[in-house]
């Protein structure tokens, strides 16, 4: 079978790599998962400790760090290419590139998500047992609701949205690895601070451009509100998120296809 | 199997390593590259594998061009690089990993190569020696069943009954279908399991033959002086006098003296394209 769907996709070849990705990085991937479990169990705990009431706010803010580290955990894929004689050995596995692609985003984003909100869920709730607990032991009297995800849609305007900017900063971290061959991915986070700091940049001088009220260093985001309830800035940061997504999965596929030694 | 016309590659804005290279090399055969350091054998060997990518030039191996990494071009190239790493694991656990990806890879092989070499499944990658770790890549290599195997440099690290036991393990495993390519310095090594021979020089081939060939063209020597030896093609001093290498007569076969060879060679007094 030599035909170009072939060529681009097996399922039994993906499969195939996918069980050997899991199997040498088993290791690793359990290490970050007991990590993540700990330190995320941690911060909720200290979190409780300090208020007497805790509520969802508490929990979106704990979420939203976990979401960083979910961000830097899809820009740290493709390991092998951390060092030349890894580079060549993940090169040379019979798989196609699209293949190897899509393995390390099942991995990195897709895996890597459904792990960060089950653990997330365990660790809030066994935070809130443990502060009740030493609360009890101390005689003080807390309140600490109880964590349901439907809190985090209800109170932080759309999750969603952030989700979804947070793995399209990972996909661009993904995505920009490839294009270094050392320390790629110190280089792809200064990178994309900088980036980050000329889009910044750029949008101050819109903002100094079109509103005269402006001051200094600070970007004008006008609060208009759309039809469907959505603020315009949510809705932009939505479409440009969709870019990230739309444009890093093409370059990384074509960076991955043109990669040498 | 590997056909080459005039290829051109360089590293980024570097001189050319190869210009208008030319190589073709039929199956079924063991094959020693050699060449002086950066003259660009393993540079070769990764344009092979498709590690690397030409400027300019055809280049095909079992009919694919490498750089397209084809997965059915990958399932059937193994190469064995001179720096290796390999992971914490047990071999067990890697075997379990990467053979599914190998889909002519022979079970049997591995377990009698692993014999040969004294390897078990049982043993963790992490704590074998370096030499046992190049072992257990060659056993790999070997059953993968691969169709070309690029070795290089695959006797570095390895003690001196396990170069001799290297060399009974590839003339025993290697099936007519397939090519071995072996860059290497140490040539004494592999020179009974070499059928041919191929010298690259500042990215040219400069000398490719048959090992029988070499023995029956080129008789090698160790003479007290030279004044019976106006034939010699090329001549070094010895601590017993000169080694020579000089047209056979036909009267007897040497044996053939590889670094006098060499020398011979990368200094153009021979020349066997």
């Amino acid at each position: 079978m030599n035909t170009p769907l072939h060529r681009s996709y097996h399922t039994k070849r993906w499969l195939g790599l996918l069980n050997s990705d899991l199997r040498l990085n088993s290791k690793r991937y359990l290490i970050i998962l007991l990590g993540a479990f700990v330190v995320g169990y941690l911060a909720l705990l200290m979190s409780m400790r300090s208020i007497t009431h805790y509520e969802s706010s508490g929990y979106i803010t704990v979420f939203m760090f976990g979401l960083i580290g979910l961000g830097f955990f899809a820009g740290s894929a493709f390991q092998p290419f951390n060092h030349q004689t890894t580079t060549a050995d993940y090169l040379l596995l019979p798989a196609s590139s699209f293949e190897k692609l899509l393995a390390q985003i099942l991995i990195y984003v897709v895996l890597g998500s459904l792990c960060y909100l089950l653990i997330f869920w365990i660790d809030a709730h066994l935070a809130r047992w443990t502060a009740l607990a030493i609360a009890a032991a101390q005689s003080k009297e807390v309140v600490i609701d109880l964590f349901r995800y439907a809190m985090l849609w209800k109170d932080m305007a759309l999750p969603l949205i952030i989700w979804m900017v947070v793995i399209a900063i990972g996909f661009y971290l993904f995505a920009l690895r490839l294009f270094f061959k050392r320390y790629a991915f110190v280089k792809s986070v200064l990178v994309l601070f900088c980036t980050f700091g000329l889009w910044y940049c750029f949008m101050v001088g819109l903002s100094h451009l079109f509103f005269s009220e402006t001051e200094g260093f600070m970007i004008h985001i006008p609060d208009y509100k759309t039809g469907n309830g959505l603020y315009l800035v949510e809705i932009y940061v939505f479409v440009m998120a969709c870019c990230v997504w739309l444009t890093a999965f093409p370059l990384a596929y074509y960076k991955l296809k043109e990669k040498t030694l | 199997m590997i056909d080459i016309q005039h290829l051109t590659f360089h590293y980024g804005k570097r001189p050319a390593l190869f210009d208008d290279f030319s190589l073709s090399i039929e199956q079924g055969k063991i094959v020693g590259l050699l060449g002086k350091n950066g003259a660009g054998k393993t540079t070769l060997l990764r344009l092979m594998a498709g590690l690397l990518k030409p400027q300019q030039g055809w280049l095909r191996v079992n009919g694919y061009q490498p750089f397209t990494r084809n997965p059915n071009f990958l399932e059937d190239v193994y190469m064995i690089p001179e720096t290796f790493s390999l992971p914490s694991m047990s071999i067990a656990g890697y075997l379990k990993a990467i053979t599914p990806l190998y889909r002519s890879f022979d079970r049997e092989k591995l377990e009698t190569v692993f014999e040969s070499f004294e390897l078990k499944t049982g043993d963790h990658l992490h704590r074998l020696s370096h030499g046992q770790q190049k072992k257990f890549l060659i056993a790999f290599a070997l059953a993968s069943n691969c169709k070309l195997l690029l070795l290089d440099e695959p006797t570095n690290g390895l003690d001196i009954p396990s170069k001799s036991l290297f060399r009974k393990v590839m003339v025993g495993s290697i099936s007519d279908e397939q090519l071995v390519l072996i860059s290497t310095h140490q040539v004494k090594d592999v020179d009974s399991i070499m059928d041919e021979v191929a010298v690259i020089d500042h990215g040219k081939m400069i000398f490719r033959d048959h090992c029988a060939g070499i023995g029956q063209k080129y008789e090698f020597e160790t003479v007290l002086d030279l004044s019976h030896c106006s034939d010699a093609v090329y001549w070094e001093s010895s601590p017993m006098g000169y080694r020579v290498v000089r047209p056979s007569k036909g009267e007897k076969e040497t044996g053939i003296d590889w670094e006098l060879l060499f020398n011979a060679i990368i200094n153009h007094k021979m020349d066997a394209k």
